[in-house]
């Protein structure tokens, strides 16, 4: 197979693992739950908290500079905040590790993303050793270089297309309330609303994912624990959520309204889930 | 003068050696069949002539027009996320792919993913990916498991083709009373440990 050969496959393989469709919403959600959790961190500073988000989502990326500067809106909205390279090379080593590596590390341990990208990345890369695939495209004449090639380049398309995804939660998700408030016309109560839904679609999400894998899978239930950490963090979000707009009367109904606007994204998963089952089934 | 020679021929992995002492000539128009209980390396003899692996013991000779080199695997999961006709065009041979399509009566097969096919129907695609090539060395790993009586045949008639055009297969099979026209020649893994 040529380097446009093992891509295609690659693609198509992310594009046809139910394993991406559980990940992707998990990755959206990760991505926009970092704020809240830096804001926590940082005990409510919303200047850092804006600065380091922009470093870890955006900033970090030439290519994600880029793409802000080629769109109108995004740049409206994000151009003030992106550091440029004058800024963050004029930095103290302490200012770095307080602006980039703490949050680096944050980003790292404290999010499922960690727990998506790499065992995804781990996967890719084992996928096809020992199933033939590997022998048989080196035997036939291909370059091990272009196997690892076609699965490197298929990762950062993917990786581009979840920056991409990531950015548009971005926009939803991010800035200070008041900003929020002016950018979308919604007040505190329903952002609280988008954030319990979020949460709760996501402890849904989760319980269902861990009865459905101990369902199918015969060696066991280990991938319950996976899932219950993700309905812990499903959990945390919505009490982030209460912590920072506060419980009001009016709260019952955002939630409501959050819930069924944002349940699809655990559906979505679900539902690909149960038609890749029903396919087995004789 | 011998296509293929092998003297003594041992393959270790991991530092444990899994066979050695296998010797076997073949001319030009001879195949050879590969036999020899699970674990016995047959599989591992096949990426050795490939080439992917290096043997430890004794000498292997392989003629260098010989070439090119065409293999299919054993593992009949591989690549489940592709339609049938994904894989082949994927990893076939675009101007043979039609007629093995056709002798492999594979047509309404093609928009079915491969994780979807049965086992036979499996190995049907990829016996048909694999001879939509041109090769000289054809490296086949039980290409006979799973097939029906009537695919059998049209295998075991491909492979004594080969033999008659020239080119040189190399079967690893457990199944008796398969290759066993004259033209084959026996290497017993279970032996030569």
């Amino acid at each position: 197979m040529n380097l446009t050969q093992l891509i295609s496959r690659e693609l198509l393989w992310y594009w046809r693992s139910p394993g991406l469709w559980w990940s992707l919403p998990l990755v959206l959600l990760s991505i926009a739950m970092l704020p809240q959790i830096m804001w926590l961190g940082t005990g409510g500073d919303i200047a850092l908290v804006e600065n380091l988000w922009n470093y870890l989502t955006l900033g970090w990326s030439v290519g994600g500079r880029n793409m802000i500067e080629s769109n109108a809106i995004a740049a409206t909205v994000l151009q003030p905040y992106l550091p440029t390279l004058e800024a963050v090379m004029a930095m103290s080593i302490e200012e770095v590790w307080v602006n980039f590596l703490v949050p680096a590390l944050q980003l790292f341990c404290l999010l499922p993303l960690s727990q998506v990208i790499f065992p995804l990345t781990v996967t890719i890369f084992r996928r096809d050793m020992g199933n033939g695939s590997f022998e048989m495209h080196r035997i036939n004449g291909g370059s091990t270089y272009a196997f690892v090639a076609g699965k490197l380049l298929a990762l950062l398309a993917i990786l581009f297309v979840l920056q991409t995804l990531a950015m548009f939660v971005f926009l939803l998700t991010m800035q200070t309330h008041e900003a929020r408030a002016h950018l979308f016309g919604l007040g505190d109560v329903q952002w609280l609303g988008v954030w319990l839904g979020l949460g709760l679609s996501l402890a849904l999400w989760a319980a269902i994912m861990s009865w459905w894998t101990c369902l199918i899978n015969s060696n066991g239930c280990t991938e319950i624990y996976t899932s219950a950490a993700i309905a812990i963090v499903g959990v945390l979000v919505c009490l982030v959520a209460v912590k920072l707009w506060g419980w009001n009367p009016s709260t019952l109904w955002s939630l409501t309204a959050g819930s069924i606007l944002l349940l699809p994204l655990g559906l979505v998963p679900i539902s690909l889930r149960l038609s890749q089952r029903n396919a087995l089934l004789p | 003068m011998p296509t293929i020679k092998a003297v003594s021929l041992g393959v270790s992995l991991r530092g444990q050696s899994i066979f050695s002492g296998a010797s076997f000539s073949l001319s030009r128009g001879e195949g050879l069949r590969v036999r020899g209980p699970n674990g016995s390396g047959k599989t591992l003899l096949l990426k050795t002539f490939a080439g992917l692996i290096r043997p430890q013991e004794g000498i292997l000779s392989i003629q260098k027009d010989l070439a090119p080199t065409r293999f299919c695997p054993f593992n009949s999961s591989m690549d489940d996320f592709l339609k049938a006709g994904e894989f082949l065009r994927m990893w076939g041979n675009k101007t043979g792919l039609e007629r093995e399509i056709t002798q492999w009566s594979l047509g309404e097969l093609l928009g079915q993913p491969m994780g979807r096919l049965s086992a036979g129907q499996r190995k049907r695609v990829m016996l048909a990916q694999t001879f939509s090539h041109k090769a000289k060395l054809w490296l086949l790993d039980e290409p006979e498991v799973a097939l029906d009586d009537h695919n059998l045949q049209i295998l075991e008639e491909k492979l004594n083709g080969m033999i008659a055009s020239g080119s040189t297969p190399v079967v690893a099979t457990h199944r008796t009373g398969f290759l066993e026209q004259d033209a084959w020649t026996t290497l017993d893994l279970g032996q030569a440990r």
